[in-house]
């Protein structure tokens, strides 16, 4: 509990000392942000919101060492949208925003992510050479269908590599949505999914059915990593997985530790990148993932300090 | 004594591919039983047929009904990046009684503290796992196959990681355990000398053939050339038996 109050004050005080900074490098822009905040409430939210859902779910792909699998993962899923733009151009159907594309995306994302939990295990596959595989088959077929529906080009690639500034109320929705399912599946089944991935042979021989455990626990990183791109795109996506979790990994005591200290960094990346966004009119995304590498500097402090509170 | 598992011209093997010969055995329950095979002689694929995990190519095993597994891998599977307790560790070993219990409830934290003191590894409860070196891991292993008091345990090579003070004391603790909770042992090893006073039947696994029986009619010099392919000698000695390899 020494351990998880130290670690909770010390990421609070950065994300403070973030805001400061950021305040006392444009305090006229800080402001204006700050008065017209109910501007951006909807994408904020939706930042926090989805962002907290992806770093818990970034925990158990870093533990699971399958960080490649949210990049298979996304391929997938754009080769799911461009398959229904493709479809809609064949038969002239207006398509895009629709709940076809989600669809369509999340069910190519889906059969990636089967597909690798059901190979990874056996001799014949590595799983690096799996997911270059999974990767390479999807953004190939994701160049040739591209190359048939130029005209709805721009609507994909909005889809896919996301707008945090164009987040609509319904995004909003459906992110709480999706991260209400990740949290209450983490809830009630965080000791399957943990002890399916750390020793599936001895928890097969205690009667548990792991592959099932392991279908979805991926069956959750599709859902979160399909519904976060559009609100962030494939990149800052990326970044959310790896990053929090690997922060709160490196130096964890604990198992509920690693998971506070994720989605708390989870829920304020997006936060802080989007007002660094605003104050000196960089990309959002880049702004987060810009947060997202100076949260990992300073937590190379965190040891240091530690050693010196704790003693005390 | 009533049997606890059953094999019948049970052949095991990979992809169509016979690893063995047809096996026959009537496993007592509260006995010892040791498998035994050089490397790729089929011993893990084996255990693995046993647990249900891989089918075998023809006969069959039958467990006595209700029977469940404490199971002892040969190395920790334990990734290091997880931040396990020991205590979290052990209680792995509950499942699925510990979802209903919760990890943190007295029957699940009495009886993992029980293990610990009788494992030496007490003092050691609130570290994490990863931290903890190759032969305490061992230990933790070992203390969470015991967790659910299952009625039989199943050893992979289970001296890998463990110095040799601590083997005997491995041994007399099973030993313990076997008559205070009706335990039935089945332990793999490559090195026949490492197990064969401690059992009671033993699974020999050789290149080209395998035998199975009760260990008096195994350990006998032409069935162990036999099978094994290699001259050797059964010495008889007042701590036992010993073989040596010629």
């Amino acid at each position: 509990m020494k351990m998880l109050a130290f670690r909770f004050i010390f990421y609070s005080i950065i994300t403070l000392g973030l805001f400061l900074l950021g305040y006392w490098l444009a305090p006229e822009m800080s402001q204006e942000f700050l008065q017209n905040w109910k501007l951006w409430q909807e994408p904020l939210l939706a930042g926090m919101i989805g962002g907290l859902g992806i770093a818990l779910l970034g925990v158990y792909i870093l533990l699971n060492r399958v960080v490649f699998l949210s990049l298979a993962i996304a391929q997938g899923s754009g080769l799911g949208i461009y398959f229904v733009f493709w479809v809609g151009s064949f038969w002239a159907w207006h398509v895009d925003e629709s709940l076809w594309v989600f669809s369509g995306g999340l069910f190519f994302a889906m059969l990636a992510a089967a597909l690798f939990a059901l190979l990874r295990r056996r001799e014949s596959f590595s799983e690096s050479s799996l997911l270059g595989l999974i990767y390479v088959i999807s953004s190939g077929a994701m160049i040739l269908l591209g190359d048939r529906i130029t005209q709805a080009s721009h609507d994909i690639e909005h889809l896919l590599f996301g707008s945090v500034v164009a987040v609509h109320p319904k995004d909003l929705y459906f992110t709480i949505a999706i991260t209400g399912l990740i949290l209450v599946s983490h809830i009630f089944f965080r000791r399957q999914f943990l002890y399916a991935s750390a020793d599936p042979t001895f928890l097969k021989s205690r009667g548990m059915n792991t592959s099932f455990c392991l279908l979805l626990l991926y069956a959750l990183f599709t859902l979160g990593i399909t519904s976060g791109l559009k609100i962030m795109g494939a990149l800052p996506i990326f970044a959310m997985i790896v990053m929090p979790a690997f922060i709160a990994i490196k130096r964890a005591r604990s198992i509920q530790e690693t998971f506070i200290i994720a989605m708390w960094m989870g829920a304020f990346i997006p936060v802080l990148g989007y007002y660094y966004s605003y104050l000196f009119a960089f990309p959002t995304g880049a702004c987060l993932i810009l947060i997202a590498t100076l949260f990992l500097l300073l937590s190379i402090l965190e040891s240091e300090i530690r050693k010196v509170f704790l003693k005390k | 004594m009533k049997n606890i598992l059953t094999l019948e011209k049970l052949q095991i093997g990979y992809a169509g591919q016979a690893l063995s010969s047809p096996l026959d055995l009537q496993f007592k329950a509260g006995t010892t039983l040791g498998i035994v095979g050089g490397n790729g002689a089929g011993k893990s694929t084996l255990l693995r047929t046993l647990l249900g995990q891989v089918r075998p190519i023809q006969g069959r095993f039958q467990w006595a009904e209700g029977t469940h597994f404490g199971y002892v891998p040969q190395k920790n599977e334990i990734d290091d990046l997880f931040p396990f307790s020991v205590l979290e560790v052990l209680q792995m070993g509950l499942y699925p009684q510990v979802l209903k219990w919760g990890k943190g409830t007295e029957p699940s934290l009495v009886r993992a503290r029980e293990i610990l003191q009788k494992i030496e590894m007490l003092p050691h409860e609130k570290k994490l796992f990863r931290e903890l070196s190759g032969g305490q891991k061992q230990r933790v292993l070992l203390g969470r196959a015991l967790m659910a008091r299952p009625p039989v345990l199943l050893f992979d090579e289970p001296f890998n990681s463990l110095d040799h003070g601590f083997r005997q004391k491995f041994w007399k603790l099973l030993k313990e355990w076997q008559s205070e909770y009706h335990l039935s042992l089945i332990l793999i090893e490559h090195d026949i000398n490492l197990i064969i006073n401690h059992v009671d039947q033993v699974i020999l696994l050789g290149p080209h053939q395998s035998i199975s029986g009760e260990k008096a009619k195994v350990l006998q010099q032409e069935i162990l050339e036999g099978v094994l392919e290699t001259p050797l000698h059964v010495h008889h000695e007042d701590a036992g038996i010993q073989i040596h390899f010629l």
